[in-house]
């Protein structure tokens, strides 16, 4: 298995967009036609393929957001529509989660190099995050129990139902 | 040098290298490390999400272009990020003025 498809495989893994991971393999695949046998100094595939979903999740959230606040007028939506910002709020949030975690892990980390006052700071500041990632998980979850139900009915929502489900669970892992 | 030392100076560090002219990724690794002198040790696969970050702030633009039958991603800096780089030459120089003021 060559290192091109090792990155491939991981960005799958990590549910990156075939169009994205498209175009970031062409990239990577003229790299190494430049200058065959870099692969090594490229770097860990699993660790680059995290960097990239790091990039992309934050974008995804920001999409999501704007995409509902564009549609919030909108008397009713295409449930497509609402499933794209589903999709993508859901990946902000998965993003969401592990910086809460990571926040939380560096706060263990370096509890004996750092004052406590600015670790009481970021963990403060990560559990709060975290609770509002917490609702916007549940509203996220309810939101995909009406698209499911729509799916089977009807092709349109109202929007007064899962499109401020969406713009509500878009936004807070969007900012 | 290790990476960890470019924290924070990789962003700036390609918009002044595409700055100079349009390039690919691998163009614009190579440039760094001639400008450099090989002094930056870092994964070269870290580039690709730096230059994507940049495209998606808007501080660089890409697109295909075709070479020996290749398709490559070619950036450029766009205006915000021309602008982004002078506000970060100017801090850098006074970074590097304080320490060197420190240091001796």
């Amino acid at each position: 298995m060559s290192w091109l498809d090792d990155l491939s495989g991981e960005l799958r893994a990590r549910r990156m967009p075939r169009r994205v991971r498209h175009r970031i393999l062409l990239e990577l695949r003229d790299h190494i036609e430049c200058e065959p046998g870099c692969e090594d100094r490229l770097g860990d595939p699993r660790e680059l393929a995290v960097s990239f979903a790091d990039e992309l999740a934050t974008s995804e959230g920001t999409l999501a957001a704007w995409r509902a606040l564009r549609r919030r007028r909108v008397a009713s939506l295409p449930a497509e529509e609402i499933g794209l910002i589903h999709r993508r709020a859901r990946a902000a949030l998965a993003a969401g989660f592990a910086t809460m975690a990571g926040l939380e892990l560096y706060v263990v980390d370096f509890s004996e190099r750092l004052p406590a006052w600015w670790l009481g700071l970021v963990g403060g500041l990560a559990a709060v995050a975290g609770v509002g990632l917490f609702a916007a998980a549940r509203t996220l979850v309810r939101a995909g129990d009406r698209l499911g139900r729509t799916r089977t009915g009807g092709r349109h929502l109202r929007r007064s139902a899962p499109c401020s489900d969406g713009a509500g669970c878009a936004v807070v892992p969007g900012s | 040098m290790k990476a960890d030392a470019l924290n924070g100076q990789l962003d700036p560090l390609i918009l002044a290298t595409v700055a100079e002219e349009p390039a690919h990724g691998y163009a614009i690794l190579q440039r760094l490390k001639e400008r450099s002198s090989g002094a930056f040790d870092l994964a070269e696969g870290t580039i690709y999400p730096a230059l994507h970050r940049l495209e998606r702030d808007g501080l660089l633009s890409s697109s295909w272009s075709t070479d020996s039958g290749r398709r490559r991603r070619v950036y450029s800096i766009t205006r915000a990020g021309t602008s982004s780089l002078e506000v970060r030459r100017h801090e850098w120089k006074q970074f590097a003025r304080a320490i060197e003021a420190v240091m001796g």
